[in-house]
């Protein structure tokens, strides 16, 4: 299968994005470990988007 | 040697980390405190994700700012660190401390620091059998609870490593009080029994205070607080939708400021902590409260425009133009009328009661990039960095 590549938006690792890809799926960063939404393919090109989170003792 | 920022999550505060340390020509290396595997064996050390290997970065790192957003995370996070020889901020016997209020107050009351009356019952509100029967507590830690605090007067029930507000609960009758009770169960925020406290007179206020202190040097307590203000509730929590001032201290509770630090930080090099504080005003106010709750919803009004650049995406996408969004944002709200007039009669209020104050907790991660630095004027990045590098 086709692969798109992308960067994490955090620590700019390489993404391979599987063509089939939806927008909405949740991705994880192979450097960093942080879940990233698809929020857009269109032309090959993968716009990723953290996802916010909170944890039950996050926060000061 | 670097400086190494350990986080979980690349939030607003991380990202303005990331920016003021290439504002400040710092070089700091990040370490994503997540999906990864530290491994400790025969063979050493090792640090990898499924695609990286931050062996190297985590071998080179003189000092880490340990900005794990988790508490409980953060206590591994520092832990893990001094052991591999790295020197951390905070300490992990200071994020050890300030993970507990009732640690934290026990350290400002033996130094001398003023706290609100709190209990303590170790006891949890229900406890199982082996055969499976639940012993219900909720009437003896209640009874345990009034035997100290005055009940009228309103008592307040906090989960120990609690955030944000959550899970506090206000009582003024007995009903109310063995309802907050049941509510409190043994979880990750409250790990063992009922943490209560006199409810304080706080009026509509209370005070995040920033100190830093650098290794050789004495702490410095910011002069300016972020004052967290509203009548929606008991608690002055931001996230529960209260609006923020800053609010220049008295030279008096700046001093107790440093106190507290010192009381947390100990024999610690370096530190930078938020201290959270109230003023016990009661009747002593100012003005008429109808006044104030006119300006206030006045100020709150003009806040809501900055939430919704708070709130916009694209500080996701695009983070520094974002910032400079939100900076103008905070800017126009400091600049309206309300705002001033709220923020002065705090400070009035504060001047008049500078010996009401009382200290009731510390944040050893304080978020700051949107409240503490765009309205007090201080962001934390600075002496977290200056710190660091004061390690090295």
């Amino acid at each position: 299968m086709a692969v798109y590549k992308t960067r994490c938006p955090d620590c700019d690792a390489e993404l391979d994005v599987p063509s089939d890809t939806e927008q909405g799926e949740i991705l994880s960063c192979p450097g960093c470990g942080l879940e990233l939404e698809v929020k857009q393919i269109k032309g090959g090109c993968v716009d990723l988007q953290e996802l916010t989170m909170e944890g039950e003792d996050w926060g000061e | 040697m670097s400086i190494a920022l350990l986080y979980e999550r690349s939030e607003t505060d991380e990202m303005g980390i990331k920016l003021t340390a290439q504002d400040l020509g710092i070089d700091v290396v990040f370490l994503p405190f997540r999906k990864i595997a530290l491994t400790i064996g025969k063979t050493g050390f090792t640090a990898k994700t499924k695609g990286k290997d931050y062996t190297n970065a985590v071998k080179s790192a003189a000092v880490v700012l340990n900005r794990a957003q988790s508490k409980n995370r953060r206590l591994q996070a520092g832990y893990f660190m001094e052991m591999l020889g790295k020197k951390t901020i905070n300490s992990s016997r200071i994020e050890f401390v300030c993970y507990s209020k009732l640690r934290t107050l026990l350290h400002f009351w033996t130094a001398g620091i003023p706290i609100p009356k709190t209990v303590y019952v170790p006891c949890d509100a229900v406890d199982t059998l082996k055969n499976g029967s639940l012993i219900h507590n909720e009437k003896d830690i209640a009874d345990l609870l009034q035997n100290e605090l005055a009940l009228d007067e309103g008592l307040v029930i906090k989960p120990d490593a609690g955030t944000h507000g959550k899970g506090m609960v206000l009582s003024k009758n007995r009903e109310q009080l063995l309802a907050g009770i049941q509510e409190i169960k043994p979880s990750i925020i409250n790990p063992v029994g009922i943490v209560a406290q006199e409810l304080i007179q706080k009026w509509f206020y209370d005070l995040r205070i920033i100190v830093s202190k650098e290794k050789g040097k004495a702490p410095v307590c910011h002069p300016v607080a972020l004052a967290r203000g509203g009548f929606r509730d008991f608690r002055t929590n931001t996230y529960l939708g209260n609006t923020v001032f800053d609010a220049r201290i008295p030279f008096s509770i700046r001093e107790l400021a440093v106190k507290c630090s010192q009381a947390l930080g100990k024999d610690a090099e370096a530190w930078v902590l938020a201290l959270d504080a109230m003023i016990n005003v009661g009747e002593n106010k100012t003005v008429d409260d109808a006044a104030l709750i006119s300006e206030l919803k006045k100020a709150e009004e003009e806040y809501e425009k900055v939430r919704v650049v708070k709130q916009d995406e694209t500080r996701l996408r695009d983070f520094q133009g974002w910032n400079r969004l939100l900076e103008e944002a905070f800017q126009r709200y400091k600049s309206t009328e309300p705002y001033e007039k709220v923020k002065s009669i705090i400070e009035e209020s504060l001047e008049k009661n500078r010996d009401r104050v009382v200290f009731h907790e510390a944040n050893s991660c304080p978020e700051f990039w949107e409240h503490t630095r765009l309205i007090a004027g201080m962001n934390v990045a600075v002496p977290l960095l200056k710190c660091a590098q004061s390690l090295i």
